[in-house]
């Protein structure tokens, strides 16, 4: 059986059934990940003997009739900045390193294990997750898998790039401004930013609280409501039925997006019974916000490190963390004041609509030797503006489901299911309803198919 | 606003006093040298002009601090 290319509710589903074992589905995914990781970059760390030894023990317990958890021998990979017991958590940052190793697992690496899932690996990003890009100077540059002359985007490149080459079903990363949407949008994956809180937070090397959000990303929807119910605790509802009420955002969320993904940001809309077009004029002023408050916040997060070890932070981080560190402390008053103008605009645009659809990114991964993107016909740097339409969505706090758009033959291109608090599950079954009408898949990479 | 971070293009943008803002730096401990000063420096004038674009919407939605 070729186990790379199943989902991890598939790859559950055959070993609770006998026809795989554990022990298989952890081999074949290490000896995927010996084969591409090379030229995808998406590992850090690769705990082979400790996966084996896991898998082992799950096989044990499937033999003695033994109920081993809803994922059960599927392995999975996490963000550099989960814990896990034993190493140490680097967030991305070679200063991490002389860091004592973690006690414990992060509590969302304990629900996936406690629920049969069985961890094989960390994965790269942004140094301290302030990024859209995964170009980490002490780590590498995560390549995307549809291109490894594109950037994979940020800062859970290596989550996303991991799930889309085939490496593992099912990765954990985290989204503060965006850092979930925008690698999945570019990798071509579906990603899952929940509700803020909705997944325990206790174990990961923190950002900006008030925004960090542990996220997830997988193949298929049916992965991303398996282990969001695992993860958060609660049964997620199966089958609602479609969004009664969907629009399109526009404006800032259009403006200077890619005009293809476009068209297929309206196809899947159309799909759904999106036709009305929604302005958030606040917009602008909530990504301001989001970006005055970020800069306030990590920079004070990481002031004191940065006064005795500045020149050993990856130069992109470390210079907008100084920036940061160096604002007037009046500002923060005033950047909280404009989130909650635009927050409480988005809050009413999801009191009269069930569903919003935006793109995640302005355009399909950008070029890593030319750093730039296009927006309205002009070159903008990418690091920079990769998150402009995910980034103030962030403040409000609300779930956020990116969903790659069925595009045969382009670059993958993902767009935003935006809904209200706690409302995860009509999310999935606004994607589902995507899926079914070949408005949004997930494409293989060729250069996962041609090494498999 | 995209952002041109990487340029240094806009340095009145405005919202808040980059000189002043660099000045901080010494007492903070922070390092202004021959490899930071120029990327910190463009973060600051990009943030100033976010900082700038917060007080004019504050102000049409006359929410301004006083």
């Amino acid at each position: 059986m070729t186990t790379f290319a199943l989902s991890a509710t598939e790859l559950a589903a055959a070993i609770r059934a006998g026809k795989l074992s554990a022990s298989q589905a952890v081999q074949d995914a290490l000896a995927r990940i010996a084969r591409l990781n090379g030229r995808i970059n998406a590992f850090t760390r690769v705990l082979a003997d400790e996966a084996l030894h896991s898998a082992a023990q799950v096989d044990a317990g499937l033999a003695r009739g033994m109920d081993m958890g809803p994922l059960a021998g599927v392995p999975f990979a996490v963000k550099d900045l989960f814990d896990v017991a034993g190493q140490v958590t680097t967030a991305g940052a070679a200063i991490r390193l002389r860091s004592p190793p973690a006690d414990a697992d992060a509590a969302a690496v304990e629900r996936l294990r406690a629920a049969g899932g069985i961890l094989v690996g960390t994965l790269n990003m942004d140094e301290f997750a302030y990024g859209f890009v995964t170009q980490n100077v002490h780590f590498g540059t995560t390549f995307n898998p549809h291109d490894t002359a594109r950037l994979s985007g940020g800062s859970s490149g290596g989550s996303a790039a991991s799930v889309a080459a085939g490496m593992v079903a099912l990765a954990l990363g985290s989204d503060t401004n965006g850092s979930v949407r925008v690698p999945a949008s570019l990798c071509g994956v579906f990603g899952l930013r929940p509700t803020h809180g909705a997944v325990p937070l206790e174990g990961t090397f923190p950002f900006i609280d008030r925004l960090d959000t542990v996220g997830l990303f997988a193949r298929s929807v049916a992965d991303l409501r398996t282990s969001f119910s695992v993860l958060s605790g609660a049964a997620v509802e199966v089958g609602l039925p479609g969004a009664a009420r969907a629009a399109r955002l526009g404006g800032w969320f259009r403006h200077g997006a890619d005009p293809d993904g476009l068209a297929g940001l309206d196809a899947a809309a159309a799909a759904l019974g999106a036709i009305d077009v929604v302005d958030l004029p606040l917009a602008a002023l909530g990504r301001s916000a989001g970006f005055l408050i970020t800069a306030f916040e990590g920079g004070r997060r990481h002031q004191a490190s940065l006064s005795t070890h500045a020149m050993e932070f990856d130069p992109a981080t470390r210079d907008r963390l100084i920036a940061g560190a160096l604002l007037p402390g009046g500002l923060l008053g005033d950047a909280e004041r404009a989130a909650a103008l635009f927050v409480a605009e988005l809050e009413a645009a999801l009191e009269t609509y069930d569903l919003l659809l935006a793109p995640a990114t302005p355009s399909p991964a950008p070029s890593i030797a030319e750093g730039t993107l296009w927006m309205n016909g002009e070159a903008v740097p990418a690091r920079a503006n990769l998150g402009l339409y995910a980034q103030p969505i962030s403040l409000a706090g609300v779930p956020v489901l990116t969903v790659p758009l069925a595009r045969s033959g382009r670059l993958p291109f993902g767009i935003q299911l935006i809904a209200a608090r706690g409302r995860e599950a009509l999310l999935f079954s606004a994607a589902d309803a995507l899926v079914s009408a070949g408005a949004a898949a997930f494409s293989w990479p060729v250069l996962a198919e041609a090494s498999a | 606003m995209t952002s041109g971070e990487e340029s240094s293009e806009a340095t009145d943008a405005g919202g808040f006093d980059v000189p002043e803002a660099l000045a901080r730096a010494a007492p903070a401990g922070l390092p202004l040298n021959a490899l930071t000063r120029p990327g910190v420096t463009a973060s600051l004038v990009l943030l100033a002009a976010h900082y700038r674009a917060v007080r004019e919407g504050l102000a049409a939605a006359g929410a301004a601090s006083s």
